[in-house]
Parts: structure tokens; C-alpha cells; sequence
């Protein structure tokens, strides 16, 4: 069986895993190590400026270890708290602890965007300013490039990251409160402000390109 | 769908086709089911961040056999691995240590103590041993504790921490000694230690094992009060328990190093 294009260790195979079978817990091994480090290595490229990542490949041998091992503590603990008739498939499941392991540890580091003072909720309304309402539909490609640019340059990286996770991963509240530790509120209050500010700012690039297509009527003889 | 809706829609669709990461044939790349025609493709998409494709390639079958080997050790050493101590290999440096290692001045000595004013008499937790480096770590009878053996070329790097399974309550002090056959000597690296007891030493080849002529030795660590550490390094091997108690005021740990490429076997 294949999930997310790697071969999935069956139930049973998973079990006996669990349960001190050293060939089975081989073939876990073996099937499940593309998942984390892919995960891994996107989530590490996606927190650390790529400058920086200078042994890239290190860190997320290393890191890809240490979700291992995290996920078989205890006896396997967490491994044992996937149910498959919950929905989540096993890759999905295990890439989401990685990519909350890889933040957890990242958030010991300097360089860590989760780190940095977070902006508070009230700055973002503010940010997202009551400006009108855009034509969304006729966003372009121009205006959209325009929206995320200042999107990025309104947001700290962890607004960002907010973004990507709850718009561009589709992932769920539960899931993000996974990934972050807050609350169910807290995630949805970054949804719906993310979502205003997509919009004032969309509603700022439009306002804009029609100034300055008015501006060069006006010029046209 | 609202148009608010639609927006976001496309906004996301946007990010995602200008995320360089989110190509599915990196997944393809990790799991070995890329092409080298595929894959100059993908580095010639990627241009300047091709040299982080590295980070998608796909882990050896030693890799794995080493992380199962360490799953299993960890999962027969209880269900408090941690708190019951044990031996890890991780390939090269691995998770980031933490401050609390460097706050300590590395002391060039057999003995390094701490917090005078601790109870001398007060059993310390079991250690876990993690031992991280060497140029490749070679495996040989995998199912014992000490099965694996770190290769150390001249320059390599080695670094061994032994962590407590709780904060240490007193002072603590280690000793150290290398075995092979009857050769049995004292093992003297700078060591820093913690406040919370947990214990680092980190060198090259050349600062740990000085003199050691090539070959493979077993390196013998006892962590406890100074005054229940054996008197020299005979009485540390000899007295090196196969099944700890949990009421020690010592705690022993080994691990294998091999030395090559010295040319003084």
C-alpha cells in the first residue's frame, strides 16, 4: 500500500513493530523514513533562511532521528495513539509529529521565526486596516504576486508560517493547534484576521493599479 | 464560494506554485524513485537552491538499520528508556545540547567535581550514554548494548555526553578508562559537566585518545560521588556491573571506539 507515494507499513506490520518484532520494526523503519525526512527538510527550509542551512543534510538526518525516536518513546506511545479508522493517514499522522518535533527543537534557536515576539493579534487588525471590500475574482496573477509580497512585509514569520499552514497546507485548527500548542480560539482568530488582511490588502493592490491605470489615461494624449 | 473565498484560494494556489520545496519529486527523490535524468532536471529547476535538494536524498540502508537498532534499544530499556539509562549512537552531532553543557569550564581532569556542598552519600540516577561522531559507526553483534563501534581517523571527531534520568542531587565526578585486552589505561579527556549532572566530553581523536595506538578499544566511564568511585582504572573495569541496581552511587557506561589510520598499532 502507498500513501502519499511511500509504502505504508500495514496495521499489522506496525503492530508487531510496536511490539519488539525487529523485522517489523525494520520495514517501519525502512517505510517510514522518506516520510519524516521529507517532512522534515521542508519544515527546517521553511523555518531556517536557506543561508543558513549550510548542512542541511545533517540536520535533517539528525532530526529525522530524533522524531523517531520520539515517536517510539514510552513503548511507542504516540505511535500507539494513531488510529487509522480516525482518518488521518499513517504518513500524514507521523509527518505532522515530525514537523511539530522539528519546530519544538527550533524553537531553542536563535534563528528559529517562532522565537521571535509573535505579532499580538490586535497589531494584525490593525495592519489589516478597514480598507474596501476587493474584486476577487479578478485578482491576476499581478495583483496576487502584489497581495503576497505585502502580505509577507506585514507579517512576521510566524504570521507567515499561520498562513501557510492554515490556507496553503489546508490544514485543520486541530492540526495547527498540534503543530503550535495553542488553543482552538487562538487558531481561529489567526485564521479569520489572516483572512481580513488577505483582503484589506488585496482591496490596497486593486485601489492602486487603478490609480496608476487612470493616471496613465490621463497622460495618454 | 464567497469571494473572499476565491481570494484566498488563489493566493494559496499562488504560494504553492512558487514553493521550490513542495515538488512532488522530492518525495520521489527520498523514497529512491528518481531518475538521474529526473533528478538533473530538478536541480536545474531549482538553480540556486539546488544545493538543498541534499536534503531530500535518500538515507542509507545503514542509517536505518542504525535507527531501528536504537528504537529497539530504547523500547527493550523500559518504558522510561530515559530514566533507566542506556546507549545511543547517533552519527555525528545531533541534537542541539543545550547551554546548560557550556555554562561549566571544561576541566583537563580524571575528577571533576561539582557543588561542594552536595550529599556525599545520596544514590545518582542511571546516565544515559550518547556517544555522536566518528567518520562511520560500525556495527557488530547488534543485539548487546555496547554493539557498536565508532571509527575515529586522525582528525575525527568524537563526542560522548552522559545524561541523568533526573537532576542529579550533589556532586558528581567520572573516571575513565580504555581497554583493550589486558591493556587497561586511565582515560583522561576534558570534561564539562551541567549543573542538572549530566556530563560532555567532546575532542578529536588526537585530544581524547592520545598515545592510543591504533585499533579497537572499549572506553569504560563510572559517573558518581567521588568518594564510591573505584581507587584506580583495574578496580573500574573489574567492578564495570552487567545489570545496574537502582540504588547506586556509581553508574557505569562503555562504548567502542576503533582507532585507524595512525599507523601505530
Amino acid at each position: 500500500m502507498t500513501i502519499d507515494g511511500h509504502r505504508n507499513p500495514s496495521v499489522d506490520e506496525l503492530r508487531r513493530a510496536l511490539n519488539g518484532d525487529r523485522s517489523a520494526l525494520r520495514s517501519v523503519v525502512d517505510c517510514l523514513t522518506p516520510v519524516i525526512q521529507v517532512r522534515v527538510a521542508r519544515a527546517l527550509l521553511r523555518l531556517t533562511p536557506v543561508a543558513y542551512s549550510s548542512d542541511i543534510r545533517q540536520e535533517v538526518a539528525d532530526l529525522t532521528q530524533q522524531v523517531f525516536l520520539a515517536l517510539f518513546a514510552d513503548q511507542g506511545k504516540t505511535l500507539r495513539s494513531w488510529d487509522p479508522d480516525r482518518g488521518a493517514s499513517l504518513a500524514g499522522f507521523v509527518g505532522l509529529l515530525a514537523e511539530r518535533e522539528v519546530i519544538s527543537t527550533m524553537r531553542t534557536q536563535s534563528r528559529n521565526p517562532w522565537s521571535e515576539i509573535p505579532m499580538d493579534l490586535p497589531d494584525l487588525d490593525r495592519a489589516a486596516g478597514a480598507s474596501s471590500h476587493p474584486e476577487a475574482g479578478a485578482a491576476s496573477r499581478q495583483v496576487l504576486d502584489e497581495v503576497w509580497k505585502r502580505l509577507q512585509s506585514r507579517l512576521t514569520n510566524r504570521g507567515v508560517q499561520m498562513f501557510q499552514w492554515l490556507y496553503v497546507d489546508g490544514l485543520s485548527v486541530g492540526e495547527v493547534c498540534t503543530l503550535t500548542g495553542l488553543t482552538e480560539d487562538a487558531v481561529h482568530a489567526w485564521r479569520s484576521r489572516l483572512g481580513r488582511l488577505v483582503r484589506d490588502i488585496a482591496g490596497e493592490v486593486m485601489s492602486d493599479s487603478l490609480v496608476a491605470e487612470r493616471t496613465a489615461q490621463e497622460r495618454t494624449p | 464560494m464567497s469571494r473572499d473565498e476565491d481570494l484566498l484560494r488563489a493566493l494559496s494556489d499562488l504560494v504553492r506554485s512558487e514553493d521550490p520545496w513542495r515538488d512532488p519529486r522530492l518525495d520521489d527523490l527520498a523514497a529512491g524513485r528518481l531518475s538521474p535524468d529526473q533528478e538533473q532536471a530538478l536541480l536545474r529547476e531549482l538553480g540556486p537552491n539546488a544545493p538543498m535538494v541534499e536534503a531530500f536524498r535518500p538515507f542509507d540502508a545503514r542509517f536505518k538499520a542504525d535507527l531501528a537498532d536504537q528504537i529497539a534499544a530504547s523500547m527493550r530499556a523500559s518504558p522510561s528508556a530515559s530514566a533507566r539509562g542506556g546507549v545511543r549512537f547517533l552519527p555525528r552531532r545531533a541534537v542541539v545540547l543545550g547551554g546548560a553543557a557550556a555554562t561549566l569550564a571544561a576541566a583537563a581532569a580524571l575528577i571533576l567535581l561539582l557543588r561542594p556542598h552536595a550529599t556525599p552519600d545520596d544514590p545518582v540516577p542511571p546516565y544515559e550514554l550518547v556517544v555522536l561522531g566518528g567518520d562511520n559507526i560500525v556495527r557488530s553483534a547488534p543485539e548487546t548494548r555496547q554493539a557498536r563501534t565508532a571509527r575515529l581517523v586522525p582528525g575525527s571527531r568524537l563526542e560522548v555526553r552522559l545524561r541523568p534520568g533526573h537532576r542529579v542531587q550533589g556532586s558528581v565526578a567520572l573516571r575513565g578508562a580504555v581497554v583493550r585486552g589486558a591493556d587497561i589505561r586511565p582515560w583522561l579527556p576534558a570534561t564539562e559537566v551541567d549543573p542538572s549532572g549530566a556530563i560532555r566530553v567532546a575532542g578529536t581523536r588526537e585530544q581524547l585518545f592520545a598515545g592510543l595506538p591504533d585499533g579497537e578499544w572499549t572506553v569504560v566511564v563510572a559517573v558518581g560521588r567521588e568518594h564510591a568511585l573505584p581507587a584506580d582504572v583495574a578496580e573500574l573495569v573489574r567492578n564495570q556491573p552487567s545489570v545496574p541496581g537502582d540504588d547506586a552511587s556509581v553508574r557505569y557506561e562503555s562504548f567502542r571506539v576503533m582507532l585507524t589510520g595512525a599507523g601505530n598499532e
